[in-house]
């Protein structure tokens, strides 16, 4: 008897694993377009299924109710969604079915005025040029017609004074910027003489377009006589740098400031 | 006595004794892992296997270390039941509770073991020795050990299984002991393989000889080995049968391991480990491995020997203890490595060996420690000196092992094996956000606790802590353990670092955590900035220009062998759990063995005297000798003395101790030392290095007077450097002082420094969502240009020489990289080291010098064409390299020059690490060489120091190859490079430029 009763209990235990198979339901009214908002999805099912509506950037769960065999799913409390292809998934545990749909927003949304600069940041070193790819969306990233084009494009020539300029007022985003340029001259003078140090003033630092140089540009400083050379790093700020120079590091030396290839004149510190 | 009665009473005792050995264990071993377990050697990285089953069961591929390797590379029982603990209880609790429940088997398994030799009493002894035993709490509290632990604790169970099945041969007896060794071999397979050499084969000798008659045993050495051969061939039925099931267990059961070492073969450099030196000239090694794990083993050797010499039933047993015995002496011999053949030498660690002998050990010492305590010895004893003084014996002994074990556990404390430890929320917090976890990190100075990060985070790393897997060619062709602590692998380790951090980009390496200063020169100048200081402490530095880890594809393994492996192993446990049940219900014997235990108790009074007074003073030697070091050494007795005693308290930065070896002086309290020595030092040498070497010679000595003169080796992260000091000491009240040095000090001219510059911010993604970031939060690829390139041959050496500039309006990060395309399709990478400015500031320039192959591999091969990449990257920081240098150029011969450079510190902090990039230009502009140079000290802000260096001139005797078309692009568009302009500063200069490049540790300048 025990015996049997062991192979009873292994026989429930077995048959408490066996998993059942769910049926494909049947999608009442199927429509391969899915307009948003405002549908109902009906399934003939008797089963609790899990409806999500998945575009393609993400999935979406749909809110459901049982009705006699049947299972309802909408969409409440959204205008409209990424239009394009999509599925709606209905899955239990492990069992999940797909149906294809074509997702379309059922009403016009507002429209976004979008545009594209390229490149966004422009060095007047090389040129000015710029092109701009205008085009307008939905608030849901929809591409929208205007004029019968999605896209207008345009090349840009660009003002050769730095900054940062807005395509889109306003919209950070949308911001692109025109960069100073190298170096066109350095002027450089002393400034004083203290009791300890000399202070150079190298600047102001302008390119071509007589745009100020970047803040942060570095200064290669050179002092140099017939047996030894000093050399110092300055970093400009608003196109200026002063340089202090401790007066036991300058002797006779001639004094010379340098960005990239560029020199400035030479100076002799004791004159 | 009726023997009866006796037997009962044993019996009782045996199990009472085994019961306190197994509570005793819990409540000592089991509170104190928990406070162990971060200290050990191993442990982490078993926890870091136990989370990979945990998360991956069936999925034997690791992502994490070494840019992926497979699990199979090691049995996975014990990481298995590890990881299944975890589902209920935390990784390090769980680790902890398997722990104990291991050596609760094991007591069993010692209490059983010692069954087969002595009686229960006797058994019972052994396994309260199990909780004692010092090599027992090295494995598990010191080393972490746990596989090899399992591994034994089943394998000492199914020994008595085997024995019966030989001498009974009940079926059950090997359906039994087969279920242990199933176990056994998914556990640990080295135990497996060397168990069957050491326990197996004994075992087999053992039930053999106990087949015999009293008349067989008595025959001479030679005859008995015969009728034991003749034995075996009498039953060779059950020893085939046995061997047939052993054979495809030992191979089924973890068949993907084996799978594994024929497919991927180990072919790595052997890595050093202390079990292999020479114990006599490496005593720290012999401590460790052997002194700690064996004194009990040596105290009672006379004993032992004895007991296992008297019976030949042992003989088997005596082979198998001395042998262990011999191998775990290491490389003291030359023995070992004759015994098992340089290969496997220099593979395994050999400290297990001597655990194995101290393992076979412990049923013989629990015989004499009984006797000891109530049997022969003690009657002995109490009938020659009283039972007082035995009494006073006992005590002495129990107390100085007592004090031996209590050392064992504190010995991380005294020789700390690990770096302190370290909280890893900060660290994986700051992996998680930002998508960091797409790049590869690297942690320096961690320890074993690398291990434990990775066990609590997906972040992969480059490194890892199972060095059998270890595939990365940078990593397997040298000696060396792991990247984290690669400063104690010598030039090794730091030349295998440097590869990684070099290479980054071919790992996607792009974060280092550094909990070690020292390797704080090599990040700097191998092109890492400093980012952020988290909240533990530890610096994240970060490498620009360096893609996300790309997919690697996972080696191929069939999913069969993927279910076997987290199947079958698993099973092995649950098997051998029901066999046991169903034994212990059904077929458990009272006794194992056919013969009556010999069961005598006698030795002779030599014996008696030396096994009973050598564990007291072995144990109180130690312990005296401990104290001796730590408390009395005299450490100021002689001049050289004091010096060595006064470098070693420097080194390890104990400055008060340091002090104290200074002339005791009112004018020269600690304040002032201490003063000095934060105006006077600081740089290279004092604040990362590590003392390599050093040797006082005595100049010149009186009777209370000595100059001597100190040679000094040091390992810094950049290689070894050498300096000379001189000191006087002087003799007082019978100690030798050194005579404080005169302090020159050097005052900056102003009170108030100040030093402009400008910092920037990366906006980073302005938009926030969970997205990646939008097309408009890119910031462009900054402008750079190549100023000049050119491919120099002097002699057998090859480089890329040349200068770049940061053509854009930001600071920037650059990355180099040269591809030699040879003529056999051949392509060679290659990667500035030191020899570079990686960060630089807008408008601002640097040279490179990148060392190719050398001319015999260039030329054998025929090179096709050099292309030289440079990628760059927005930079916050970093650009700042300090300092302003004025140098003279001196020509010592035609091609020689001596550079001499004052470096000043126009900065507001100190310059930790003073140093200059040169290049050898000629008289058209040509860069014909790069070098860094490197200053020693620190210089503190507004102050100057003054270095000279020689270099040598290559211009005159290199080549400019220009046959080998040279292209070099920037951000991956081809570009051209613009003519090369002279250098009227580098012509009056004997063709020498410089450029500060100085590492300042102020994490405000964060570079």
């Amino acid at each position: 008897m025990r015996t049997l009763s062991l192979y009873i209990a292994l026989l429930l235990f077995f048959y408490g694993c066996k998993s059942t198979t769910l049926d494909k339901p049947e999608w009442l009214e199927q429509n391969d377009t899915l307009f948003v908002p405002n549908f109902n999805l009906v399934f003939l099912t008797d089963t609790d299924w899990n409806i999500t509506l998945q575009t393609f950037i993400q999935p979406i769960e749909l809110k459901t109710r049982k009705e006699k065999g049947k299972i309802i799913a909408n969409l409440p409390l959204i205008n409209g969604l990424t239009e394009g292809p999509g599925w709606i998934r209905l899955s239990k545990n492990k069992t999940y079915f797909d149906y294809p749909v074509i997702i379309k927003n059922r009403l016009p949304l507002d429209k976004l005025k979008k545009i594209y600069r390229s490149p966004k940041t422009v060095n007047p070193d090389s040129n000015l040029n710029q092109q701009s790819i205008n085009y307008s969306t939905d608030q849901y990233s929809n591409l929208l017609l205007v004029n019968k084009n999605y896209f207008f494009e345009e090349q840009l020539h660009l003002n050769s004074k730095t900054g940062t300029y807005y395509a889109i007022d306003k919209d950070a985003l949308s911001t692109y910027y025109v960069q100073s340029g190298t170096c066109e001259y350095i002027p450089i003078k002393m400034k004083e003489r203290n009791k300890d140090n000399y202070i150079i003033k190298i600047g102001p630092l302008t390119d071509q377009y007589q745009n100020i140089l970047a803040d942060g540009t570095m200064i290669k400083i050179l002092c140099w006589d017939a047996k030894s050379t000093f050399s110092m790093q300055a970093y400009s700020l608003r196109g200026i740098a002063n340089v202090s120079i401790p007066i036991s590091h300058s002797r006779n030396y001639l004094f010379m400031a340098q960005i990239n290839r560029v020199n400035s004149s030479i100076i002799n510190l004791n004159q | 006595m009726d023997t009866s009665n006796n037997n009962i009473w044993t019996d009782y005792l045996g199990k009472k004794f085994l019961l306190v050995a197994m509570s005793l264990a819990l409540i000592t071993h089991g509170v104190i892992i928990y406070f162990t377990l971060p200290k050990t050697y191993d442990a982490y990285v078993h926890i870091f296997f136990a989370d990979h089953y945990s998360r991956f069961w069936f999925e034997p591929w690791e992502y994490r270390w070494y840019t992926g390797f497979l699990t199979i590379s090691y049995p996975p029982l014990v990481h298995q039941m590890i990881a299944l603990i975890s589902k209920i209880f935390p990784l390090k609790v769980s680790f902890c509770i398997y722990a104990i429940t291991i050596l609760q088997i094991l007591i069993v398994g010692v209490y059983r073991f010692s069954k087969l030799f002595f009686d229960k009493a006797t058994a019972g002894i052994a396994a309260l020795l199990v909780v004692l035993l010092s090599s027992i709490v090295e494995t598990l509290h010191v080393f972490g050990q746990m596989p090899t632990l399992t591994g034994l604790a089943f394998l000492l169970n199914a020994l008595p299984f085997l024995y019966q099945y030989l001498c009974k041969g009940k079926t059950i007896y090997l359906v039994m002991a087969l279920s242990f060794f199933a176990v056994v071999i998914s556990s640990h397979h080295v135990t497996a393989i060397f168990g069957v050499a050491f326990f197996v084969a004994p075992t087999v000798f053992m039930a053999l000889s106990d087949g015999l008659n009293e008349s067989q045993e008595k025959k001479n050495l030679f005859k008995y080995l015969y009728t034991i051969l003749v034995a075996a061939i009498k039953k060779y039925k059950k020893l085939f049968i046995f061997g047939a099931l052993m054979i495809p267990l030992a191979v089924g059961l973890i068949f993907p391991y084996w799978y594994w070492s024929k497919t991927d073969p180990i072919t790595q450099v052997s890595i050093p480990h202390g079990s292999r030196d020479n114990f006599f000239l490496k005593p720290s090694s012999g401590i460790v491995f052997y002194i700690i794990p064996l004194t009990l083993i040596f105290a009672l050797l006379p004993s032992t020997l004895y007991s296992l010499f008297k019976q030949r039933r042992f003989l088997g047993w005596t082979v198998s203890f001395l042998l262990c015995l011999l191998l775990g002496s290491g490389g003291t011999t030359p023995l070992p490595k004759m015994i098992l053949g340089a290969n496997a030498f220099n593979i395994l660690t050999l400290d297990r060996f001597g655990f194995w002998a101290s393992i076979i050990a412990i049923p013989f010492m629990a015989k004499f420690i009984y006797s000891f305590i109530s049997g022969g010895a003690r009657s002995f004893w109490i009938s020659r000196f009283s039972s007082k003084n035995h009494f006073l014996l006992s005590g002495l002994t129990g107390i100085s092992y007592f004090l031996f074990l209590i050392f064992i556990f504190h010995l991380s404390s005294f020789r700390p094996l690990q770096p302190k430890e370290i909280e890893i929320e900060p660290i994986v917090n700051f992996m998680n956000r930002d998508d960091h976890i797409r790049w590869r990190f690297l942690t320096l100075g961690f320890g074993d606790q690398m291990a434990w990060l990775s066990a609590n985070s997906l972040a992969a790393s480059v490194d890892g802590n199972y060095h059998s897997a270890r595939r990365l060619p940078e990593l397997t062709t040298r000696p060396v353990e792991r990247l984290e602590n690669a400063k104690f692998s010598g030039n090794y380790g730091l030349a295998s670092l440097s590869d990684f951090l070099t290479e980054a980009e071919k790992y996607s390496l792009k974060y280092v955590f550094s909990n070690d200063r020292y390797y704080d020169p090599l990040l700097y100048y191998t092109g890492w900035s400093r980012t952020i200081r988290l909240e533990n402490g530890i610096m994240v530095w970060e490498r620009g220009n360096v893609s996300t880890i790309q997919p690697t594809p996972p080696k191929k393994l069939s999913r069969l062998l993927k279910y076997m492996w987290g199947i079958i192993p698993l099973s092995s446990l649950v098997i051998a759990s029901l066999l046991t049940i169903l034994y212990l219900k059904k077929y458990k014997e009272q006794d194992y063995l056919i013969p009556a235990l010999k069961n005598q108790d006698y030795y002779p009074k030599l014996i008696i005297y030396s096994s009973s007074l050598l564990p007291v003073v072995f144990f109180s030697c130690f312990m005296i000798k401990q104290i001796y070091e730590l408390l009395l050494v005299r450490e100021q007795k002689d001049p050289v003395t004091a010096v060595l005693n006064y470098y070693n308290n420097l080194d390890f930065q104990r400055f008060e101790n340091a002090f104290h070896f200074f002339e005791p002086s009112p004018t020269y309290p600690l304040d002032q030392y201490l003063l000095e020595k934060s105006v006077s030092d600081g740089g290279l040498l004092p604040s990362y290095a590590k003392l390599d070497s050093i040797h006082v010679k005595t100049i010149r000595t009186t009777k209370d007077s000595a100059f001597c003169s100190i040679f000094t080796r040091w390992n810094t992260s950049l290689g070894f450097e050498s300096k000379t000091d001189s000191m006087n000491l002087v003799l007082r009240n019978s100690k030798w002082y050194i005579i404080p040095p005169k302090f020159k000090i050097q005052i900056p001219a102003e009170q108030m420094r100040s030093y402009n510059y400008v910092l920037f911010k990366k906006m980073g993604k302005r938009v926030i969502s969970s997205f990646p970031t939008v097309k408009d939060d890119r910031i462009k690829k900054p402008f750079a240009q190549f100023i000049q390139t050119n491919l120099i041959r002097n002699g057998k050496e090859n480089s890329i020489t040349g200068e770049i500039l940061n053509a854009d309006d930001i600071p920037i990060n650059i990355s180099l990289k040269v591809l030699v395309r040879y003529q056999n399709e051949l392509v060679k990478t290659f990667y500035p080291q030191t020899v570079f400015q990686y960060n630089l500031s807008p408008k601002s320039s640097t040279y490179f010098n990148i060392t190719l192959d050398n001319t015999k591999a260039m030329d054998s091969l025929k090179v096709q064409s050099i292309e030289l990449y440079a990628e760059t990257d927005v930079s916050e920081r970093g650009y700042i390299h300090g300092g302003a240098p004025s140098y003279t150029v001196k020509l010592l011969t035609s091609d020689k020059v001596q550079i001499e450079t004052k470096i000043y510190d126009e900065l507001t902090t100190s310059i930790n690490i003073p140093a200059i990039l040169i290049a050898e230009k000629d008289e058209s502009g040509k860069i014909w060489q790069s070098q860094l140079l490197i200053h020693k000290t620190a210089i503190r802000s507004g102050l100057s120091a003054t270095f000279q260096n020689n270099v040598q001139k290559i211009q005159h005797r290199a080549i400019a190859l220009t046959q080998v078309p040279l292209s070099v692009f920037i951000n991956g568009q081809k570009r051209s490079i613009p003519p090369i302009l002279q250098d009227e500063l580098a012509t009056k200069n004997k063709g020498i430029v410089v450029l500060p490049h100085c590492f300042m540790s102020e994490e405000f300048y964060l570079q």
